[in-house]
């Protein structure tokens, strides 16, 4: 089970930026309780395959308790609507006070909206940047061609990066095409997808030293971004 | 594993000495954790959930504690994962948590302490990123830009409320821990929220004095039928502007009028209320 449970996971988040999930990392987080006796809500095909599950457990506020749905991972929206469905139905059942989730796409918003959820603010994942060029070392690859960039991010020494039609590659000091200078801030906010690097140039939060090559700084910003995230609740401790 | 002495951090004042859990204070560390949170998320068997039974977790690594003239006064945890990029290769991110200090030693550096620790220690183990999740009604999200920390996304929180008089109380018995301007003592509010449950729609309505910028509960018939301010809003619309009121006053001003607009809030107030708030 649980290794269907990390196959679908991986399958539908397939290319997000993601923790990775271990039996024993699924085990201590979602179902501390053992799986036996969890409420872990599934949906499978006529078929028996795994189409999508959700983790949630009992906690204590004060005097009242509630679901904490920890993720739900499905592969489409009506196998989605059925895990919240179930969990629902469970908690008139059960008599919890109320049911919790939070996660990130706004297009979960219509179907949670449709089971009465109500959805609001209340946290924030903040990130730190420690090490540039591991994170840029990682994603590197073998390019032949390309115009080698000079990024300067504040506070971390140069790093020189080639960069190529579809990919990037790190690369030992050299004479460079392009000087490129921002903040962590900034260069977190480009890695994670939260804004362009046409706006952030505009903003003078990226600068760079020919303003006729900014085609490769943009390049090179598309080419490092996570395109989408996944990162469920159940997986912080 | 044998205890490590931070002596890296510069910035650390003199007096202060970083060192890591050791065997034998686990449950002092609980108990430090309830004293500093009154109390913390959860009991000895999440305790056990966090700091032992994590894989690939040892707490006399990763806890890190920040004495004080001998006393134990502070401290915070890295929690060690490996992420995957784009590209299916790994990373090592940290995440950070648990951030404490003694009530007895606030306002000392203790948590400038221990948070450039974890730094250190994340940076020590090979995380290229650091993460943390935290609420935006507490400190954390004011001083962790001050260590680099970014806010990044911001996920919504979804609620079904399944008893609604239950809920009533539980929001109420947190607003009471909220302060509110002393300028608005004497005031009475008559607030009515109504809940779309799955069993049916169901309204609640309480009325309430500020006093000594507190909330309290008045009694029914208690009161004078004259209110200052009446307020009725449909959860989700409520949820949304006490939120909002934590992010700002744009916000606030903003999740208002979006109630308004879409008739999940009416407000009705008094003259004298009026001129409290403009400052009249």
């Amino acid at each position: 089970m649980i290794d269907e449970i990390i196959n679908l996971r991986n399958t539908i988040h397939q290319g997000d930026f993601r923790l990775i999930l271990t039996p024993e990392h699924w085990n201590i987080s979602y179902v501390p309780e053992g799986l036996e006796k969890s409420n872990l809500a599934i949906v499978r095909s006529k078929d028996g395959r795994l189409r999508g599950y959700a983790a949630y457990y009992l906690v204590h506020f004060d005097h009242i308790q509630a679901y904490d749905i920890r993720e739900i991972c499905a592969e489409d929206r009506e196998t989605q609507a059925q895990l919240i469905d179930q969990i629902v139905d469970k908690s008139v059942k059960d008599n919890v006070d109320f049911v919790f989730a939070k996660w990130f796409e706004d297009a979960d918003k219509n179907v949670l909206a449709k089971r009465g959820f109500s959805s609001f603010s209340e946290a924030v994942i903040m990130v730190a940047l420690f090490n540039p060029k591991e994170l840029l070392s990682t994603l590197s690859e073998e390019i032949e061609n390309g115009e080698v960039l000079k990024l300067l991010i504040k506070g971390f020494d140069p790093i020189f990066v080639k960069v190529g039609e579809k990919g990037i590659m790190v690369v030992n000091e050299e004479k460079p095409n392009l000087k490129v200078s921002t903040d962590s801030k900034t260069f977190l906010k480009l890695f994670f997808n939260r804004t362009s690097f046409p706006k952030e140039f505009f903003r003078k939060k990226v600068t760079t030293s020919d303003i006729l090559n900014w085609q490769t700084a943009n390049r090179f910003f598309k080419l490092i971004k996570q395109d989408k995230w996944h990162i469920p609740m159940g997986d912080w401790v | 594993m044998s205890e490590r002495i931070f002596k890296e951090d510069k910035e650390a004042k003199k007096e202060d000495r970083i060192r890591t859990l050791r065997r034998g204070e686990e449950i002092a560390h609980f108990n430090m954790l309830n004293l500093s949170f009154d109390p913390w998320v959860g009991d000895m068997d999440e305790w056990r959930r966090r700091y032992v039974l994590h894989p690939d977790f040892d707490f006399t690594e990763n806890v890190v504690i920040v004495e004080e003239n001998g006393e134990w006064a502070g401290g915070g945890t890295a929690w060690f994962r490996e992420a995957l990029l784009k590209n299916n290769k790994k990373i090592m991110v940290y995440s950070a948590g648990d951030l404490y200090v003694h009530p007895d030693h606030r306002g000392k550096g203790i948590y400038s302490t221990a948070m450039r620790s974890l730094n250190q220690l994340g940076q020590k183990k090979g995380a290229a990123l650091g993460f943390t999740f935290v609420s935006i009604y507490r400190l954390p999200v004011i001083a962790l830009p001050k260590y680099g920390f970014v806010g990044m996304f911001y996920p919504k929180t979804h609620v079904v409320v399944i008893n609604p008089e239950k809920f009533f109380q539980f929001l109420i018995s947190r607003a009471k821990k909220a302060y509110f301007p002393e300028k608005f003592s004497g005031i009475m509010l008559k607030l009515t929220v109504s809940f779309n449950t799955p069993t049916g729609k169901r309204e609640i309505t309480e009325v309430f004095k500020l006093e000594k910028a507190q909330f309290l509960e008045v009694k029914n018939g208690s009161y004078k039928k004259h209110m200052d301010l009446t307020v009725k809003a449909e959860v989700g619309a409520f949820l949304r502007i006490v939120g909002a009121f934590y992010l700002g006053k744009r916000h606030l001003l903003l999740s208002v009028l979006a109630a308004l607009l879409k008739g999940h809030l009416r407000i009705r107030f008094s003259v004298k209320f009026l001129k409290l708030f403009l400052g009249l």
